[in-house]
């Protein structure tokens, strides 16, 4: 009798064990080929040279890095290194802005409810149903000297001439990814907020905290977890963007994935391409760790 | 002026009469915080929809490129993008890779948020994690890494890369709402049906996957607007197929028939938005169950 029943366990565990296995198996093995395996793969063509037949040979050189960090007058006078920094700055504004502009809308949500809360949503919803490239092709028209929104403040009695902060350049990336990025941030601190027991605000200004107060000391602490998460995921997917600066930077500047870009579809050099997009694996892999220790899966649906 | 007089002036801006002795700077701060984050949410909607408003209005505008000088209405965008033959087969083959990816993506993606929110197992950490990295992984990267990959295994880039790359991109689109939905699910509702005779399976089919399907299908619109939408990824690993957005960028490179992408995007917005306003308000009659 025992040792039947011993073997029903160890049925019922093999059972659970191949259920387990067919249940999660075929998407693991997704994200080991097709995310993981490439990942490798990208490191080991960054130490590889290629042919003149444009075939990868592998090999173990730094030849590719060197490539990226020392040009012709020295070290880091490099065109990848200039883009490097200009996409490291341009990711920190675009973050910085998407966070100023969502935390009000996010907090503003958490206190509507019905058919407001349903309204608000639907509106900062709606604008990023539109295909991205096409929204990036009409804020092309929008930016600019002759573009719209510097046409209609010429318009008015109070700007005599075109605002450089409306012309292609900077702003006009920084200002078409924050609007790109905007939900991601608004959706993670959204879910944040939401978290926060209004009890403690309520208890918090029965104990006499000030508006300020309350924002500085009880808010902002509880949803910082859904603050770095948001920002992880715009920081990250802006450092890589590649139309919107081909775009709206008009040849002024290149961003990293515009240099990676046109390397390997002129010179074929995949080589280079693997070694530099290794400098934005980096601050992927940071991404993933800081996400990894602040928030929970089932947080984010 | 005395220090009630100041208060009562305060109070009445503020728009509380009853409260004169006691208003207080926290008042003044908590009206401006309130009067402010609704000029803000506003003012921040108004940015949202700057360039959406720009694409639809355009779209029937007789001067297609610029809003000035005004033209006249027209629907004649609507005819050039009814008539590019190579746009619009661009398009069904965006569309026709989008639901293939999404329909690969939902086939994994639910089982494994599933395993993920429902089992232990080791590994399962590691999982939790490496679930969330498509979605993270700027798009260059997973363009380059699987341009490599494809090469090594010699697969030609095409549709089936295409579709590859898109079915993993689309993957946390699918576990995270799976996974959220099923960590606030009422398990009573399936020990219910299971003691009514059901079968495991029999309760998963009958109970579980009707209640998180609004998860799955928001899940599934998601990656398909991922993946429709895409263009790095398939510039890498696309080779030589149409694909709607190459298509464009061409356009826009070369100025050429840019009045039919107005159209395009008016056309899907329209689609999405009423998509998402039944979802928005299904979703009530949906908590009921």
């Amino acid at each position: 009798m025992k040792t039947i029943d011993r073997l029903g366990d160890a049925f019922e565990k093999q059972g659970q064990r191949a259920k387990l296995t067919l249940m999660a198996g075929p998407g693991v093995g997704w994200l080991l080929t097709l995310i993981l395996l490439p990942t490798a793969f990208l490191v080991a063509v960054s130490f590889a040279e290629i042919n003149s037949s444009y075939d990868v040979v592998w090999s173990v050189s730094v030849s590719n890095y060197q490539e990226l960090f020392i040009g012709q007058d020295g070290w880091f006078q490099t065109p990848f290194v200039d883009s490097f920094l200009l996409s490291l700055r341009i990711s920190a504004a675009t973050t910085l802005a998407t966070v100023v502009l969502a935390y009000p809308v996010a907090y503003l949500l958490t206190r509507l409810s019905g058919r407001r809360f349903k309204l608000l949503l639907f509106a900062v919803l709606v604008p990023f149903f539109t295909i991205f490239i096409v929204r990036i092709y009409s804020w092309l028209s929008l930016f600019g000297s002759q573009g719209l929104i510097n046409s209609a403040l010429v318009a008015t009695p109070f700007v005599a001439e075109p605002l450089g902060i409306f012309e292609y350049g900077v702003a006009a990336v920084v200002i078409s990814l924050t609007h790109a990025f905007f939900p991601y941030m608004l959706l993670t601190l959204y879910s944040s907020l939401e978290g926060i027991d209004y009890g403690v605000i309520e208890a918090s200004r029965d104990l006499g905290a000030s508006r300020l107060e309350i924002a500085k000391d009880v808010v902002v602490p509880l949803s910082v977890q859904g603050l770095i998460t948001g920002c992880v995921f715009v920081f990250v997917p802006a450092l890589g963007t590649f139309i919107t600066p081909q775009f709206l930077a008009r040849g002024q500047f290149t961003m990293i994935a515009e240099v990676l870009t046109a390397r390997i579809t002129e010179l074929y050099a995949l080589n280079y391409g693997a070694a530099g997009s290794l400098f934005l694996i980096v601050p992927t892999l940071i991404a993933f760790a800081i996400v990894m220790r602040t928030t929970s899966l089932e947080a984010m649906g | 002026m005395a220090d009630s007089e100041r208060h009562s002036r305060l109070s009445r801006l503020v728009g509380e009469p009853g409260l004169t002795e006691t208003v207080s700077v926290d008042r003044i701060v908590s009206a401006v915080a309130t009067y402010g984050m609704w000029g803000l949410t506003i003012g921040i909607v108004v940015f949202l929809w700057l360039p959406l408003t720009q694409i639809v209005v355009l779209s029937f505008m007789e001067n297609s490129a610029v809003l000035f000088p005004f033209e006249g209405v027209t629907l004649d965008n609507y005819v050039a993008l009814f008539t590019n033959d190579g746009l619009l087969l661009a398009a069904r083959q965006s569309a026709f890779v989008a639901t293939t990816a999404a329909t690969v993506a939902t086939l994994l993606g639910v089982p494994l948020g599933f395993a993920i929110a429902r089992h232990d197992f080791r590994g399962r950490g590691v999982l939790r994690g490496l679930v969330i990295v498509p979605l993270l992984m700027p798009g260059i990267i997973m363009g380059i890494s699987l341009l490599i990959l494809f090469r090594v295994v010699d697969l030609s880039p095409g549709f089936i890369g295409t579709v590859l790359a898109h079915s993993v991109y689309g993957l946390p689109f699918i576990v995270l709402p799976v996974v959220a939905r099923l960590a606030v699910f009422d398990r009573k509702l399936e020990e219910g049906a299971r003691d009514l005779g059901a079968t495991g399976w029999g309760v998963v089919r009958d109970v579980t996957l009707p209640i998180i399907s609004p998860a799955i299908a928001a899940g599934f619109v998601f990656a398909w607007l991922r993946s429709f939408e895409d263009f790095i990824r398939v510039f890498f690993v696309g080779g030589t197929m149409d694909a709607l957005t190459k298509e464009m960028y061409g356009m826009v490179v070369y100025s050429q028939g840019t009045e039919a992408m107005d159209p395009m995007a008016t056309l899907i917005v329209v689609v999405v938005s009423a998509a998402l306003a039944i979802a928005i308000n299904l979703r009530d009659i949906l908590e009921y169950v």
